[in-house]
């Protein structure tokens, strides 16, 4: 991000580039946003408490001190960003006031009043989980050359056959190994299709979410309900001994149902995996330049089929998230689009991995933060109202179009993706 | 080749809308029907020789709203009614599901075409499809669930519920027991879908009903709740109904399809209490049927199979509206099941008194919101 930041620096020496001023005037808005809430939103004797489930209060701070505080933070980030000499850390800047200003937003809505700070984090972290999955899928799938936008069909089969298998083998690890597996076969299917067929991608992963929809639906109202196997229940939350015990990031990071920690090491695995293997670098070369690839003997075709499988695989887990992670049955279309939002955040995450989880991580946090406010109700300035839900859901969207447009650079997809390889 | 996969996915594709549309098409010829009249004019049974000739030729239809017809609430209660009114009055009933919004008109349509007498349609958001198709087929009767049509449709019934009527009892029932169970920090709380009136109607009394605990016992409980705006949507419903639980939150009451039933799941893995919606839920959950202890019922049921059996006796109100209340048993509590030994009688008997205080008139429920 820096370098890129650092590259239209020096490609136009000459004063401000259209963007940066936006953002610049954007950072300045947030700024007196700030300010104003805090004057006129809050109580002079007001403080925040922010407090945990185990820990009781953690912190309190008075609430019109700190707003004044971080929105003048913002004013002078605003300036610093006019200085040449601090081109380089554009980037930095950015990110920090996406944070402070995430911050500033949860003072002011918990202000005279108290809010769980890790609980909070945990819905985020939760809410994360498969959509980094279905988007490791789609990282595994775009990097070796296949368009994938079957996601979604994947997960919700993976949903179902978690569900089936779960029943059947009276095993809920049972049911989530069969996610995978079902996961794995529509992925297989796609990659016959893609490769072997050469079938124009988009058409084929169509294929395959429609499939997944009617599939799904008719065998569960057909098989599963009437032979008794649709409520397997769903997995308990695993502590990790001693390491869940640490204050704050104990019940965040090591008391979780499994398909989280599963996504967590997944996640790494996948990105050292992609980036850091002969293997991973075999498979993108696939992506961006497959002849190339095969000139020094690389099986380009066969690494595709061997990724795209495996991410059906990840998709699959991914789609066990909705049935055997939350609430233990199968409903119709469970995973109500959230493939595809999967396929955005990978875009968002530049088909990176880590970039894919900070991005699915934005999206839920995003949609915490709108859930404390319904909660908590805070009180617009001026008008006294609280700001109707409607708005709040919303609220996600609007700020992922803006950091997308604003802090997030341009994204490159791998060059060679969505075209069949043919050997000469 | 080439040819060879176009026809796979041709056939792929045209079988998964014959899988996705699976038993939602209304067939009648091959239904199997309770009675054939023309076939088998004299079954001397009591009650079917008091039924007008051509009832049992009525073909009723039902579109149902997005949820599904196995939805384990408002679209299963209704064809439950329906199923009821096919064996005793001997009427002719089928269904189509909506896969999507913009399917309400095509199946009224499908069902209007069809020539059936009376049609069904499910839920708040068919209203304007419903208000729209029913004037375009007059000979067709259009009963409407949880509608209301302003003006009135000469061939339409708008049915509603005075769910607040029962949400009320629940709301002082739920404070009572969080009192009971966290008397240092009682607080209930509720996991909604859409922000839509039928929805808030709940809502409202069930807030109403625990300010009137307070207001009773000189308590401080507090209600919070979160509208996650789909109904669909039973991950995001446990993720909130979490957050409400780390706010402090005893109880939840589940109002909103899957989504309220997501509320309901967050409830028992922290070992707190639920409250279903619609039906009675402990029959519809068996995961969480275990920490319910009661549902606010709305009977559709019990209105639908009325409704039907007012056409069967020629006295459909058209033009009219049908209120299911606590006293015509349109909407009610569900039995504490589990619970039965461990709610107070002191409290149940308070909730029983509000429950005739409503009926009677002298407590308000604080719905419509003036």
């Amino acid at each position: 991000m820096a370098a890129q930041a650092q590259a239209i620096g020096v490609s136009k020496p000459a004063g401000l580039s259209r963007k940066d001023l936006f953002v610049t005037l954007g950072i300045l808005l947030i700024g007196a946003i700030l300010l104003l809430l805090g004057g006129f939103s809050t109580e002079a004797g007001d403080s925040s408490t922010f407090t945990d489930q185990v820990l009781g209060t953690l912190f309190s701070l008075p609430s019109r001190a700190t707003l004044y505080t971080l929105g003048s933070i913002c004013f002078f980030v605003a300036g610093l960003r006019l200085f040449r000499g601090a081109r380089s850390i554009r980037g930095l800047l950015n990110w920090t006031i996406a944070l402070v200003s995430a911050f500033a937003f949860l003072v002011w809505i918990t202000s005279g009043t108290s809010l769980n700070l890790p609980g909070m984090l945990q819905a985020t972290l939760v809410a994360a989980t498969p959509l980094t999955l279905g988007a490791m899928c789609g990282v595994l799938c775009e990097r070796s050359g296949i368009i994938n936008i079957a996601i979604e069909g994947m997960m919700l089969w993976g949903a179902f056959s978690a569900v089936a298998f779960a029943s059947i083998f009276d095993s809920l690890w049972m049911g989530l190994v069969a996610a995978g597996l079902m996961g794995g076969l529509m992925a297989a299917l796609h990659a016959v299709l893609s490769i072997k067929y050469k079938v124009d991608q988009i058409i084929s992963g169509t294929v395959i979410n429609i499939l997944a929809a009617g599939g799904t639906r008719f065998l569960n109202i057909r098989l599963l309900e009437p032979a008794g196997l649709s409520t397997p229940g769903s997995f308990p939350i695993i502590r990790i001994p001693v390491l869940s015990e640490i204050p704050i990031i104990g019940p965040l990071l090591f008391a979780n149902q499994p398909i989280v920690f599963i996504m967590l090491i997944l996640l790494l695995a996948v990105n050292y995996v992609v980036f850091a293997t002969p293997w991973g670098l075999r498979m993108r070369a696939c992506g961006e330049h497959p002849r190339a690839a095969d000139t020094v003997g690389v099986h380009v075709n066969r690494m595709r089929y061997i990724s795209v499988t495996v991410a059906g695989l990840i998709a699959g887990i991914g789609g066990a998230y909705f049935s055997l992670g939350m609430i233990g049955t199968f409903e119709d279309g469970m995973t109500r689009g959230q493939g595809f939002v999967a396929l955005a955040a990978m875009i968002f995450g530049n088909w990176n991995p880590i970039g894919a989880f900070l991005a699915a991580l934005l999206f839920g946090f995003a949609d915490a933060l709108q859930v404390k406010m319904q909660i908590i109700k805070p009180l617009l300035p001026f008008i006294h109202q609280p700001i109707p839900p409607e708005f709040l859901q919303m609220a996600p969207y609007i700020l992922t179009i803006i950091v997308v447009a604003g802090v997030v650079g341009r994204s490159m997809a791998p060059a060679a993706e969505g075209k069949p390889y043919e050997k000469q | 080749m080439k040819k060879w996969i176009f026809v796979t996915l041709v056939v792929l594709l045209a079988a998964s809308m014959v899988l996705a549309g699976c038993g939602a098409t209304p067939e009648p010829e091959v239904e199997p029907t309770a009675t054939q009249p023309a076939a088998q004019p004299t079954e001397p049974t009591a009650p079917e020789a008091t039924e007008p000739p051509a009832a049992g030729a009525l073909k009723v239809g039902m579109v149902s709203d997005v949820g599904g017809i196995d939805d384990a609430s408002f679209n299963q209660n209704t064809w439950e009614g329906l199923q009821r009114a096919q064996e005793e009055l001997g009427i002719q009933a089928q269904f189509i599901e909506s896969q999507a919004q913009a399917d309400y008109e095509k199946n009224i349509t499908e069902f209007a075409e069809q020539d059936y007498d009376l049609v069904f349609t499910v839920g708040f958001l068919l209203n304007d499809a419903t208000a729209k198709m029913a004037p375009e087929y007059p000979d067709v009767y259009f009963a409407g669930i949880d509608q209301w049509y302003d003006p009135a449709i000469p061939n339409a019934v708008a049915i509603t519920f005075n769910v607040d009527e029962a949400a009320f009892p629940i709301g002082y029932l739920a404070a009572g027991w969080a009192v009971l169970q966290d008397p240092d920090d009682p607080q209930i709380g509720y996991v909604a879908g859409m922000q839509i009136p039928p929805v808030e109607q709940f809502i409202v009394a069930y807030e109403a009903g625990a300010a009137y605990y307070n207001e009773q016992k000189g308590t401080d409980v507090q209600v919070k709740g979160v509208y996650v705006g789909d109904f669909e949507a039973p991950d995001q419903g446990k993720i909130q109904g979490q957050s409400l639980i780390d706010e402090g939150v005893d109880i939840i009451f589940g109002v909103g399809g899957k989504t309220g039933n997501g509320g309901i799941a967050a409830a028992k893995e922290n070992g707190l209490w639920g409250i279903g919606v619609d039906v009675d839920q402990y029959f519809t959950l068996p995961n969480e049927k275990d920490i319910l202890i009661t549902s606010c019922m709305k009977r559709l049921d019990n209105a639908v199979f009325g409704v039907t059996e007012a056409l069967v006796n020629g006295e459909f109100p058209a033009g009219g509206i049908y209120v299911g209340t606590l006293e015509n048993g349109g909407v009610g509590l569900a039995p504490y099941h589990d619970f039965e030994g461990e709610i107070p009688a002191e409290l149940d008997a308070e909730v029983q008194a509000i429950v005739q205080g409503i009926i009677a008139g002298e407590i308000g429920t604080g719905w419509p919101v003036q």
